[in-house]
């Protein structure tokens, strides 16, 4: 399998590596100056010595979030509802997309569909006019209300059937003509062959759905119910100098450890570092549709 | 039945000569009340006792705000069960159904309110933020009576505090005529601008501290370069500056301003009984020169632009600045991290410099912290006003059952747990005389005098002095005897040095709609001068275009309402 | 005529018998658009209302209508022709940017051979769209700061003057783009790379048998390869033609870059809006909206016709 290889190929080879490291080294700066201020003492995070390695190495703040309760309970709520709203969201779009992937001349309806899609997509009536329907379909604080309003996204649904319509139209046409329906002919043929893109809405949905905080705050109103992003939007976000007093002054020295939020921030993204690599072996290319297709 | 017969009595007490507040019990414990046409805690002379308690339990829903400083370890069964909520239960028969327990930030509490708000849908009372009042105040959704029902049931103490500086709180909480809320108040002058200096660096460089303006800028000029940190770097600057440098807190330029006689952001006489806008004032002109040459000698960080206070404060805690404006509170954070890194940081307060030849008035506003409402649907209104009674009662005036309240804080003191109440206001004095009595007790030596809240503070004091300057160091820099901030607080009220702010009122109808946009103006044009882009000679067109945008008929608004205060 | 509508309605109903399963898998999706989409939009009414809050949605109906003044009220400010420009200017940056750099680093990963090594780049890429702009921002205020910056120390050891990235109004712009690019740059390579998967491999054989370099391969290949999601990314940002980014801006920008930097959700913002004035907010969004929806019709119908591709 040797491939003979040119000079300039070689000198671009090196370019290229070099050029990949150097977005690897920006990319995870961030990271790792938020772990490193994590495992420093407080008052040189307040003075802002730490930039990629620890100073004063301690482990305190991890210590101190390991007894509390509630960041593991919002660590469990966000697992929860990536896992529900992933599972939902999927499918609806899987469906979706299917159907209006058909050609116009197997679904004759479908250009009024698109227009029912496309309008959500830019139009929204806003904050309050949506609080007033969760509240009055009667799921105000439970975790249906971060999963279900959104279910549906227009853009994944866009997306996918791009996908979907990239397959040959022979694999999905002969089928028909044998009779199969279109539940057993997306179950059977279209699903498998599109991990790739299952793989990637999977993961905006996912990503999505660990990443939100605003809903959270709205839409619950117990905070033991809140998913980690909404949770640590809170103590990262909890001074307001403006309205500080002696009373409430005198416990911040507590209260805005950096090293603390720090490990907060990190520990919340652990669980996409494992699961990326995951889903990630769908989009390494290699693994065509070709191949799948024999 | 109970239900219809309250109601009955309702509409009783309504056709009577009561203001317009439904009002379910009747306290008719002992039998000392007459029968009908009386409130609760009235009594038949038309007395009202403001300690009645009601003869069948009144639930009243609302909202619980988590303070940050309280959020590491709060803890929800603790709070409801504590001594202060079952005594109140106890002694008012009241208690509150808390529909939602949330962080006091601006994401989640406010958040959660201005939606309530918005969707029309609020509990029987809740605290809210001056423009969330404003927004209520066109709706139909809060009680108008309040203001009367608070003045008839507060109690004198209640009454005192909330007026202890003047009726500008109850003024402020006026819509068309009428007090739609009841306002929290806190202590105006503990917001005092002062000015926070290392003592240990003024004596390292054997220099004075800094009275006059000129004084300051030279005391900075050898602090940026005499090495006052002695660690052979030149790495030091003369002050502390962030982006906000309009909003009083830690590291901000109010009393900078003040020192020149400026005073931006607030409302003042312009010595012929009118009002005008302190941002738009001849001398700012002179304080924005001042601040421009800091920035331009590199006295304050070239990219304060981007620094908010807190990332501003690490030049503090690092031992690069010396100097910083602020508040009374900026020992306990976040200057005490200083020592935590340098044992010898020794920052004092002092009263802010001046340039123009007397002693400088430094600026403050009525401090409100929060709007009391009460849903127009509660049946029992005054309930609120009772609570409030409560809390006057057993946090100032409980003599030994004081002590049956305190809690332990993070930092295991035992304190009174006033963040575990939302309906509490404050007394002007309150910290003043705290401080008062433990310089009293310091230099008697004798604790004998004091009180439990002020043996608090003796204690953390008492800490210091025996060599625990780390965990210490704000008590003794706030309250403390040597230099502490209320002794500027002190050395400000006793010779009358600060200037009020004349606006109290709600907003001006111009004001609601172009205050912000003017505000955002000052902002943009004092940022730039002080960064060398736009110039004071131009200060009169920047006057000229805030006028436009439309301070010219919010000040003609604000002079009608002053004229006829 | 009769003959007509007969056959007609046969059509109809061969075409129900045939298509019915597909309006079955459409429903679940419909349903749930219309509570949560189409419902809430009954409150778009209060852009042309002065609102006040009243019982739920009832507030909706009961509020004053002003017509046109809130729309008057926003487009009259003085500085919003700006503020429009400055949004314009920073989202068109940003949409190009933000398809060109993650689609140049998926082609470049695609010439990565080692596994391992693409693996990782791929992860690592992503890592930094999982902080939020609050995190960040404080990140970036500091390297990249004139005093004491990384960023600044090398371009001073480099003998240039240091640069106020955030603080001048000639940088702030490109300030913006770059670092909006740094932390959303692995979700479009995402798409890119699983595009990049559904290439016939059979075809780059054929290349290289005809002799093609792996230059030629790239540009003769793998784009047209990939180029239906590369149209499709591009009209869906049209989408956010308005949205230049509210968290990212409002953590990095100041008075002093307002001129260039401030956008249509910051400038709203500051009007105290976003908090209660909800009726201009929803005017606001409103007229965000139209525009978005006017420029994403326009452009779906311009791939159909010029590039004969049908996004939806």
């Amino acid at each position: 399998m040797k491939i003979k290889t040119s000079p300039a190929r070689k000198v671009f080879v090196v370019i290229n590596y070099l050029v990949l490291t150097l977005v690897m080294c920006l990319s995870l700066f961030p990271l790792i100056h938020i772990f490193a201020l994590s495992l420093s003492s407080n008052s040189a995070a307040q003075a802002g010595w730490v930039t990629v390695l620890p100073v004063n190495f301690t482990l305190d703040s991890y210590q101190y979030i390991l007894q509390k309760p509630e960041f593991f309970k919002s660590f469990g709520v966000s697992v929860l509802r990536v896992v529900l709203g992933t599972v939902i969201s999927i499918s609806l779009t899987i469906l979706s997309a299917y159907a209006m992937s058909q050609p116009d001349e197997r679904f004759h309806a479908r250009k009024y569909y698109v227009w029912v899609f496309l309008v959500t997509m830019v139009f929204s009536g806003g904050l309050i006019p949506l609080f007033i329907v969760i509240k009055s379909v009667g799921i105000y604080n439970s975790i249906w209300a971060l999963v279900l309003p959104g279910a549906v996204q227009t853009f994944n649904v866009i997306l996918m059937l791009n996908f979907f319509r990239s397959l040959p139209y022979a694999l999905t046409e002969s089928a028909l003509i044998d009779g199969a329906n279109h539940f057993q002919i997306m179950a059977k043929i279209v699903v498998p062959v599109s991990k790739p893109s299952l793989a990637t809405v999977g993961l905006f949905t996912m990503v999505n759905h660990w990443n939100s905080w605003f809903d959270g705050m709205i839409y619950l109103s117990d905070t033991a119910k809140y998913p980690m992003q909404t949770y640590l939007q809170n103590v990262i976000k909890s001074v307001d100098v403006a309205s500080l007093d002696l009373t409430s002054v005198g416990a911040m020295t507590n209260v805005s450890q950096k090293t603390v939020t720090a490990a907060q921030i990190f520990v919340a993204i652990i669980p996409i570092l494992l699961v990326y690599p995951f889903l990630q072996k769908y989009f390494i290319s290699g693994m065509t549709l070709g191949s799948v297709k024999e | 039945m109970k239900k219809k017969l309250v109601l009955l009595l309702a509409a009783a007490m309504l056709a009577g000569s009561l203001a317009g507040c439904g009002d379910g019990a009747d306290s008719s414990e002992g039998g000392a009340e007459a029968s009908g046409g009386s409130g609760a805690g009235v009594s038949e002379d038309g007395e009202v006792d403001p300690r009645f308690k009601y003869d069948e339990p009144v639930t009243l829903t609302s909202y619980f705000e988590i303070s940050p400083a309280i959020a590491g370890d709060w803890n929800q069964e603790t709070t409801l069960n504590s001594v202060y909520y079952t005594r109140m239960t106890e002694e008012t028969n009241i208690s509150i159904d808390w529909e939602w327990f949330a962080a006091q930030t601006p994401d989640d509490s406010e958040q959660k309110k201005s939606v309530a708000i918005a969707s029309g849908e609020i509990p029987d009372f809740m605290i809210v933020n001056s423009s969330q009042l404003s927004l209520l105040a066109k709706s139909d959704l809060i009680n108008r009576d309040i203001g009367k029902i608070f003045e008839k049931y507060a109690s004198e103490e209640l009454m005192s505090w909330t007026t202890g500086e003047g009726q500008a709180a109850l003024e402020s909480a006026s819509y068309g005529g009428e007090v739609i809320a009841i306002p929290l108040v806190d202590s105006s002058i503990d917001m005092l601008p002062m000015m926070w200096i290392r003592r240990d660096w003024i004596e390292k460089l054997n220099l004075e501290m800094p009275k006059t303006m000129e004084d300051l800028y030279n005391v900075m000029i050898a602090f940026r370069d005499q090495d006052p940190d002695g660690n052979g770097q030149d790495d030091t600057i003369g002050m502390v500056f962030h982006n906000l440098f309009l909003s009083a807190g830690l590291g901000d330029a109010v009393g900078l301003f003040n020192g020149f006689g400026a005073y931006p952001t607030i409302w003042v006489k312009d010595g012929e009984d009118k009002l005008k806008y302190g941002s738009i004032m001849e001398e700012n002109r002179e304080a924005l020169d001042y601040i421009a040459k800091m920035y331009q000698e590199g006295l304050i960080d070239q990219d304060f632009s981007s620094n908010d206070e807190v990332k501003a404060s690490e030049a503090a805690a690092s031992g690069r600045a010396g100097i910083q404006y602020g508040l009374m509170w900026n020992a306990n954070w976040p200057l005490n991290a200083t020592v935590q890194n340098d044992p010898e940081a020794d920052w004092v307060a002092i009263p802010i410099p001046s340039a123009t030849g007397s002693e400088a008035m430094p600026q403050t506003s009525p401090r409100i912290t929060g709007y009391v409402v009460v849903n127009k649907n509660c049946e029992h209104p005054e309930a609120v006003v009772r609570l409030l009674n409560f809390f006057v009662d057993k946090y100032a005036y409980s003599g030994d059952e004081y002590n049956d309240y305190l809690v332990e804080d993070s930092n295991g003191v035992m304190t009174f747990p006033l963040h575990w109440v939302m309906l509490k206001t404050w007394f002007p004095l309150k910290n003043l005389t705290i401080h008062q009595h433990i310089v009293e007790a310091l230099e008697k030596d004798d604790a004998s005098a004091l009180n439990a809240e002020e043996m608090v503070s003796y204690n953390d004091i008492q800490k210091y002095l025996s060599g625990d300057i780390v965990t210490s160091y704000g008590g003794m820099k706030t309250f403390g005897n040597d230099m502490a901030a209320f002794d500027t607080i002190q050395h400000y009220y006793d010779n009358n040095l600060f200037l009020m702010n004349e606006f109290t009122t709600g907003p001006t109808p111009t004001m609601g709609q172009k205050m912000s946009t003017i505000t955002d103006k000052v902002m943009e044009y004092y940022t730039k001068v002080i960064m060398g882009i736009e110039s004071t000679d131009n200060f009169d067109a920047f006057v000229e275009e805030v006028n436009a945008l439309g301070l010219d008929k919010i000040t003609e608004e604000l002079n009608e309402w002053y004229a006829n205060k | 005529m009769r003959e007509v509508s007969m056959k007609k309605k046969k059509n109809i109903r061969t075409i129900m018998k045939r298509e019915w399963p597909l309006h079955v898998m459409l429903l679940p999706a419909v349903i749930l658009l219309a509570v949560f989409a189409y419902l809430p939009m009954v409150g778009i009414v209060i852009s042309f209302q002065d609102f006040v809050p009243s019982g739920g949605m009832k507030g909706f109906f009961t509020s004053e209508w002003v017509g046109l003044e809130n729309f008057r009220y926003i487009f009259g400010m003085k500085d919003f022709r700006q503020v429009l420009v400055n949004t314009l200017v920073i989202a068109v940056l940003k949409i190009v940017a933000g398809i060109a750099v993650p689609l140049v680093l998926a082609l470049l990963l695609n010439e990565v051979k080692n596994r391992a090594f693409k693996k990782s780049v791929q992860t690592i890429v992503y890592i930094p769209y999982f902080l939020s702009w609050v995190v960040l921002g404080g990140i970036l205020v500091d390297i990249l700061s004139p005093s004491n910056g990384i960023v600044n120390s090398l371009i001073t050891a480099l003998g240039h003057d240091p640069v106020y990235f955030l603080g001048d109004p000639n940088t702030i712009r490109g300030t913006l783009v770059v670092s909006e690019v740094w932390k959303g740059c692995g979700y479009n390579m995402v798409i890119f790379l699983a595009a990049l998967t559904a290439i016939d491999q059979s075809q780059y054989e054929a290349a290289k048998v005809d002799g093609a370099g792996y230059f030629k391969q790239m540009l003769y290949i793998t784009l047209p390869g990939i180029l239906p999601q590369i149209i499709l990314v591009t009209v869906l940002g049209l989408g956010n033609i308005l949205n230049a980014g509210f968290d990212q801006v409002f953590n990095l920008y100041s008075p002093i870059v307002y001129e260039k930097a401030d956008i249509i959700d910051t400038f709203v913002y500051r009007l105290g809006m976003l908090n209660l004035q909800y009726s201009v907010s929803t005017a606001v969004g409103l007229f965000k909206s139209v525009i978005s929806f006017v420029l994403i019709t326009i452009s779906f119908t311009l791939a159909k016709k010029f590039a004969n591709y049908q996004i939806f």
